[in-house]
């Protein structure tokens, strides 16, 4: 352990720390723009430099290690200085450009020149020309002129997605990332540059001038789009999901996530649900309301729940796998669990296993109704099915299955997307779509973190919960249906999930607001493993990449 | 590719130890080099053993001959006691503007150098040596490369060498005309075949060098002086110069004088002796205008700030330093001062790597305002930005080349000031400005 004295704020830390991590303990914020946690450090961009007692010059706080009984300042006039220095060189050939930025608002530039500069230009001759909307590659496009040369980009692509696709070209002020000719900037993991760039420099395809970043409303949630359920935050406005963007977890995703993670919920909401199908007259269908599908196949159920199976995604959450287990269970049915078409996994975050839950769901099904199958078994088993509802439509629908259903007179389709099996089914429930309900998933290590839900259900749908609740009530009766499910329509997401706890011996110990933030391990052999401090700065707890300020927008600010 | 030097005698100011080009004998051919007693020394540092050969380093107080001045000694007894493979860097990438004296052993007296090589390779352990000579130099290449076919053929350099059963293998490796790449650690970056741009330090070369093993840098120069080191023994070496500035040193003389060349003298000689005597004065028996003390990144010397000792101490009470001991001197009414800092700094902003951000913004700063002046758009005020733009650079990059940039500048724009400003004014008057009043300059 080493003592460090941080302007006049004494702390100790372990030998070989970073005097900005030290900093950070000391609760001393040192503005840098090239240091990135997840990175190397390559000190280029001076922002960080700190009086160190007994040093000849200002020293890198990022990249000088702490040493005992070292003294360092960062406010000191000869610091102020360099810091303005700095700002002003970076300054210097910088257009900006802002009004038309995208970056405005979560700018790290903006942020240190208002803090540690705010004087105005000296400069006397014209700005350096280079490359405006230079397109990197399907996903990034890069302003050269905004560029500040940190490499955070360069650094990303050789460290992290190990695809080499960027580097630097000419030298000097001349200096401009690029890609080397006859490549382009296409890895499964290229928009973690643009939330890497500290200035506006390289921006995403899908985000670029569709939004103003201090109007967007921001949610922390999972990415469903496989079993790896990176922590991402969804920045929404007016009910439109704009952009996702990774969320630091050090036991998950660190500071990453894929781009087909962040394009697919995108997609998602696109192709989302607002009106299912029920039987018309005459054998026709007609467009309905998710109610209508429910009171359809309330009147199934009421009929005869003999013969009836229920397949449940392995991408549904863990309520309401929970809710529909329950169901299961007390209607007696044939229980399935149905899987996603895989993907070429990776060893960087992309799973193999595109399910988002498949570790909950199967918790859940093997505590409440043991002994169920899985698509084969459901292929086989159709013939001796009257009733088959399935929840969620995002499966692998071979042909078989799809052959094998059309046989069963009555097939119900719950779902926020179209697809195979909603085809050939009889009624189509729409499900609220993703980012509108609320709940919880398990991803491939076990690990529970909470989904938020940015965006308003639509008034036509309802979620999987609310269905299972209205389908056992036209089956078991008024206030009955409450009793043997243990919840209703009303029942929230926080509460099914302690229900749940209590229920699922996998899940046991957890409760619900403790897996806020970023989430918390299923316990092994029955115990849990000891929650995380949340303090930032401590060694447990990665600095944030930037600043207090990076992840906090603008709109703080805004009428201030 | 012999070249048969023409005899003559030196100046008798000069003390020859390292330079014998007088001698006009064809030192590119090894069979000369070994009749005037090359490889002597090889025998006697086996003889002296490696503790031996290093304790006459430091006895001699042998400091790097590159312009840093860092004690030869010292730098080799830093190396890590582990069982890693060690390399012999040498640096002959001559980049600084006005040098030329390492090119004198590439070119006419190869050997020397190489005996050197083998001796400090011998010293330290390595068994491998890279000399890294810039691109532009490709007779110097050319010449060296084929001492070393020479001495790989007589069985000097290779797998045990003269029975010695030491190994040691000699590569060349040319740069692509970045000056940076004298720095040591960007050098290093360049063997190993990456974009010239330094490192960051600690880790120093003599821990992780070249390929990640402890690596010892070291001067064309420098490492010529060790054969003759050993020869005359250490205290006699050190004895050569003043107390901590042992031998002598080669020193060119460029620019406005009559004679210029390069010469040997004993360390903490005047320059202004160096200037008129070696030099022979300046053209036109003119005044001087300004002085380079040794090479363009040195801060530039007033005519009357040249009664200083050429050792590396001599010229701090001036605010400058030795460097490469290689003298530009510029003669009033032949030169444009505004002219030779455009020339400055648009070598450092075309040179600077772009790593880190004070130099790669600053160099270019300061080129654009230098171009501002020429164009006679220039005020008296630019020439405080430009100081207070070399304050801004000066001790925030990575490595040298920010003060290497700034130095110069600021020197020029504090101590000539009267000279820039009426130049900005002829600029201003040529261009068809209005060139404002020159006010009443104190030091004018």
């Amino acid at each position: 352990m080493a003592k460090v004295t941080v302007d006049g704020v004494e702390v100790e830390v372990p030998a070989g720390t970073s005097v900005l991590r030290a900093a950070k303990q000391a609760g001393v914020d040192v503005p840098v723009f090239c240091y990135h946690p997840g990175l190397t450090i390559p000190a280029n961009c001076r922002m960080c430099l700190v009086d160190i007692e007994k040093a000849p010059k200002p020293l890198p706080a990022c990249y000088t290690e702490v040493t005992d009984g070292m003294v360092v300042r960062t406010k000191s006039d000869k610091i102020k200085a360099t810091q303005a220095a700095v700002l002003e060189f970076i300054l210097l050939n910088h257009p900006v450009d802002c009004p038309v930025c995208d970056q405005a608002g979560e700018c790290v530039l903006q942020e240190h020149y208002i803090t540690y500069s705010a004087k105005p230009s000296r400069l006397m001759h014209d700005k350096v020309g280079k490359p405006k909307a230079k397109i990197l590659g399907p996903t990034v496009v890069l302003d050269a002129e905004r560029c500040i040369v940190c490499t955070r980009c360069v650094r990303f692509c050789e460290e992290v997605s190990k695809s080499n696709e960027l580097t630097v070209e000419s030298r000097g002020e001349h200096s401009e990332i690029t890609t080397p000719e006859g490549v382009e900037l296409n890895n499964p993991y290229s928009l973690n540059v643009v939330d890497i760039c500290p200035v506006g420099a390289l921006t995403s395809r899908d985000f670029r001038f569709q939004q103003r970043v201090w109007f967007l409303d921001m949610k922390d949630s999972v990415c469903t789009g496989c079993a790896r359920g990176c922590s991402v935050r969804v920045d929404s406005h007016k009910n439109k999901v704009d952009r996702i963007v990774p969320r630091y977890n050090p036991d998950v995703n660190k500071y990453w996530m894929c781009d087909d993670g962040r394009r697919s919920l995108n997609a998602r909401r696109e192709k989302a649900l607002t009106l299912g199908s029920v039987p018309g007259p005459n054998d026709t269908t007609r467009e309905a309301p998710a109610l209508d599908g429910l009171r359809a196949i309330g009147g199934w159920l009421k009929e005869s729940h003999a013969g009836l199976g229920i397949a449940i995604s392995a991408s549904v959450t863990n309520e309401d796998a929970y809710a529909w287990a329950r169901l299961a269970k007390e209607l007696g049915a044939k229980v399935y669990l149905l899987k996603r078409a895989g993907w070429q996994g990776d060893d960087i975050l992309r799973s193999a296993d595109r399910d988002c839950n498949d570790a909950g769901v199967r918790a859940i099904l093997t505590a409440l109704t043991p002994g169920f199958g899985d698509a084969a078994q459901l292929t086989q088993d159709a013939a001796t099915l009257d009733t088959l509802l399935v929840l969620d439509n995002e499966i692998a629908a071979e042909a078989k299955l799809v052959e094998a259903i059309s046989d069963i007179g009555n097939v119900a389709v719950l779902t926020d997307l179209g697809g195979k099996l909603a085809d050939a089914a009889t009624v189509v429930v729409p499900v609220t779509q993703l980012h509108a309900r609320e709940g919880t998933v398990v991803n491939v290590a076990g690990w529970v973190q909470r989904l938020a839900a940015p965006l308003k259900p639509s008034v036509t749908t309802v979620t999987p919960t609310v269905a299972a609740a209205i389908l056992a009530h036209a089956v078991l009766g008024h206030g009955e249906h409450a009793l043997a499910l243990d919840f209703t329509e009303k029942t929230r997401a926080a509460e099914l999930f302690d229900r749940l706890t209590a229920a699922v011996p996998a899940f046991a110990g957890l409760s619900y607001t403790e897996i806020a933030d970023h989430g918390r391990g299923l316990p092994k052999d029955g115990v849990l493993a000891p929650a995380r401090a949340h303090i930032n700065g401590t060694p447990e707890w990665e600095p944030d990449p930037v600043s207090p300020t990076y992840h906090r927008p603008f709109h703080l600010r805004r009428g201030a | 590719m012999s070249t048969k030097p023409t005899a003559y005698t030196p100046h008798p100011m000069e003390k020859r130890v390292l330079l014998r080009d007088h001698l006009g004998v064809d030192f590119t051919q090894l069979e000369n080099y070994l009749s005037h007693g090359g490889f002597k020394m090889w025998q006697k540092a086996m003889e002296l053993g490696r503790d031996g050969v290093l304790a006459e380093v430091k006895a001699s107080g042998l400091r790097g001959r590159g312009g840093a001045g860092f004690p030869t000694g010292m730098k080799w007894s830093f190396l890590p006691k582990d069982e890693r493979p060690r390399y012999l860097v040498v640096n002959a990438d001559e980049g600084e503007p006005g040098t030329f004296k390492d090119r004198y052993f590439l070119e006419l007296d190869p050997f020397r150098q190489l005996e050197g090589i083998l001796i400090a390779a011998y010293t330290i352990n390595a068994h491998v040596s890279y000399i890294y000579i810039r691109g532009e130099y490709w007779k110097s290449k050319a010449v060296t490369e084929d001492a070393i076919a020479q001495l790989y053929k007589a069985g000097w350099l290779g797998k045990n060498i003269q029975g010695s059963g030491f190994d040691l293998d000699v590569y060349m490796q040319t740069g692509a005309g970045a000056y940076i790449c004298g720095e040591e650690t960007a050098l290093i970056e360049s063997i190993e075949g990456k974009p010239g741009m330094p490192r960051l330090k600690p880790p120093f070369p003599a821990n992780i060098g070249v390929f990640g093993m402890p690596t010892i840098v070291n001067n064309t120069e420098t490492l010529a002086a060790v054969p003759v080191i050993l020869e005359m023994g250490g205290e006699t070496w050190a004895n050569l110069g003043t107390p901590k500035n042992g031998g002598t040193k080669l020193v060119g003389v460029a620019g406005h004088v009559k004679t210029p060349g390069l010469f040997e003298v004993p360390m903490g000689a005047s320059m202004r002796d160096v200037i008129f005597n070696l030099g022979g004065g300046i053209t036109d028996d003119r005044e001087i205008l300004a002085i380079i003390p040794g090479g363009s990144s040195c801060p530039f010397l007033t005519k009357d700030e040249i009664d200083v000792a050429m050792d590396f101490d001599g010229l701090k009470p001036v605010g400058s330093m030795l460097g490469t001991a290689c003298i530009t001197v510029m003669a009033e009414g032949l030169t444009d001062l505004l002219t030779v800092m455009q020339r400055v700094t648009a070598f450092y902003q075309h040179e600077s790597c772009g790593q880190c951000t004070p130099c790669r913004q600053g160099t270019g700063w300061l080129k654009a305002i230098a171009d501002k002046m020429d164009e006679g758009l220039g005020e008296d005020e630019h020439i405080d930005l430009l100081i207070s733009a070399c304050n801004q650079i000066e001790g925030n990059t990575i490595c040298a080349h920010g003060e290497a940039a700034a130095w110069p500048i600021r020197s020029i724009a504090k101590k000539f000031r009267p000279q820039l400003e009426a130049a900005i004014r002829q600029r201003a008057t040529a261009h068809g400005y209005v060139a404002k009043p020159l006010a009443a300059h104190p030091a004018a």
